[in-house]
């Protein structure tokens, strides 16, 4: 299936980030251990999915439990960065497990292609990245362009908010073709390549040691 | 895929590409702003500080010339009593706290400005800063100093000063420490300054937003306008540690 192979190379653009993190790892300050966890399950996840689809032809089981761990550890790295947050982030946790529950197993099976979680998880990322990069702008002193933090958050948002636009498609099932489908996952693909490529640059942003900051 | 299919999915792709421009707009003058608000909260707080520290040092002027000159002069017109036995002890009591004020009035205003830092340089400035400590404390400090002067602004000294000035004051007042080590070195084009205490230590977390006192919120903007990088570690129990990284400008040679 060569129409494949683009979208394979596109989307393990994350080895790029994940060997980074690898090779920084003792440079890496402790509050960024969930996103550097999210970059290697995701480089693992890719990997399944090329395995999986030339064996057994498809990715969907996979694809769906990775968005689920993906989710969970973004509220837990979103934790790590504003710790008074603590009590949304736990909120949209739990309702995140609760809908990942009902679209998988009582709505849907894990062996169809989901949507409404993954609007819903798009939407909570873009949420708690836009008060992440509000809090920045307000408190931050040094330059925001080499700040780990700040470009992980704008990769967040063109990434999860093209994402929730395209599951649209997907979630109302419209009558269009296969060829139509698979050109919309590919555009999704170039977007995810360019969004590594900002992961790569950001783990190479991420500071030894956070600087002090007072929040008055 | 189908010709309508074709045109639907180069609607789609039009919709993502204005979306992705309004993020990396967004983006883009985010980054145009904060710089500008950055540069402007520097200019904020340099103007603020020098305002006070012009007024501190207006007043320990004051201070030292008027009052002390005053009190000298009185101690002097009392020399000038005749010898009476009756009023003897009077007398002397009443040297001796004039004595105990024109001391207070020179440590008072060493505080308010060291002159020494002006004349002597930042060492001996921080010197004689810990020898003035109430009791005790002088003994709990301890200082290693392995740079050379010449490359700090003279500006930058008071900011320097300042900041180890209430570092220790923390240390002493909360820490109930033993000991507290000041270590200053060259690193790079950079200086380090560290200070050190084995005391109770406190919870950062929790100060962050507690808005409790000025003193580590003067620390950060002095830092703030060193370009200082500052680093704080601490925990409840751990003692308190910080690290000061002060970029100084290229010699001039
Ligand atoms: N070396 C230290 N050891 C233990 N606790 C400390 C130390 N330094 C600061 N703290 C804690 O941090 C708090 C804030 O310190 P800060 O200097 O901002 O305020 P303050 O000393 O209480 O008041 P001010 O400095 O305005 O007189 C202190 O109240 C104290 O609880
Ligand atoms: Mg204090």
């Amino acid at each position: 299936m060569p129409g494949y192979t683009i979208d394979i190379i596109l989307n393990h653009s994350i080895t790029i980030a994940a060997v980074i993190g690898v090779v920084r790892f003792r440079k890496i300050h402790k509050d960024f251990y969930p996103f550097l966890l999210i970059v290697w399950l995701a480089f693992i996840n890719e990997s399944l999915s090329l395995a999986l689809i030339y064996t057994i032809g498809s990715n969907t089981v996979n694809a769906n439990i990775y968005v689920l761990a993906e989710y969970l550890l973004l509220m837990y790295q979103f934790y790590r960065w504003d710790g008074s947050t603590a009590k949304q982030l736990c909120f949209f946790a739990v309702l995140g497990i609760v809908i990942w529950a009902g679209d998988n197993m009582i709505f849907h099976t894990l062996q169809e292609n989901n949507s409404v979680f993954r609007i819903f998880y798009s939407f909570v990322i873009v949420f708690f990245s836009i008060d992440r990069i509000n809090s920045l702008i307000v408190w931050e002193k040094k330059s925001l362009q080499k700040n780990a933090v700040f470009l992980l958050c704008i990769a967040f948002l063109l990434y999860y908010g093209y994402k929730a636009f395209l599951e649209v498609f997907n979630m109302f099932n419209l009558p269009f073709s296969y060829p139509f489908y698979r050109s919309l996952w590919l555009s999704l693909s170039v977007v995810n390549c360019f969004v590594n490529i900002i992961y790569a640059s950001a783990i190479l942003c991420i500071p030894k040691k956070q600087e002090f900051i007072l929040l008055y | 895929m189908h010709p309508e299919e074709t045109r639907i999915y180069i609607a789609v792709l039009t919709a993502g590409c204005i979306l992705g421009i309004l993020i990396i707009f967004l983006f883009v003058t985010i980054i145009r702003y904060h710089r500008r608000k950055v540069a402007l909260y520097l200019e904020k707080i340099l103007a603020d500080t020098q305002l006070m520290e012009q007024d501190r040092a207006r007043i320990a002027s004051d201070l030292h010339d008027d009052l002390g000159s005053s009190l000298s002069a009185i101690r002097l017109q009392l020399d000038l009593l005749p010898e009476d036995s009756r009023y003897i002890q009077t007398v002397t009591a009443a040297r001796r706290t004039i004595d105990d004020a024109i001391g207070k009035v020179k440590q008072i205003s060493k505080n308010m400005m060291p002159i020494t830092l002006k004349e002597q340089g930042l060492k001996e400035a921080v010197v004689e800063y810990i020898s003035m400590l109430p009791g005790n404390n002088k003994g709990k400090v301890q200082l290693e100093w392995n740079i050379h002067e010449q490359g700090i602004p003279q500006n930058h000294k008071i900011h320097i000063y300042r900041i180890i000035q209430e570092v220790l004051t923390n240390a002493l007042k909360h820490a109930q420490a033993g000991v507290i080590a000041i270590q200053m070195h060259h690193r790079n084009n950079m200086l380090e300054l560290s200070i050190t205490d084995n005391g109770v230590g406190f919870d950062k977390r929790v100060l962050k937003r507690s808005r409790k006192g000025l003193g580590l919120r003067n620390i950060t903007t002095r830092a703030d306008i060193l370009k200082a990088a500052v680093y704080l570690n601490t925990a409840p129990g751990k003692g308190v540690s910080y690290q000061f990284l002060i970029p100084l400008p290229p010699l001039l040679q």
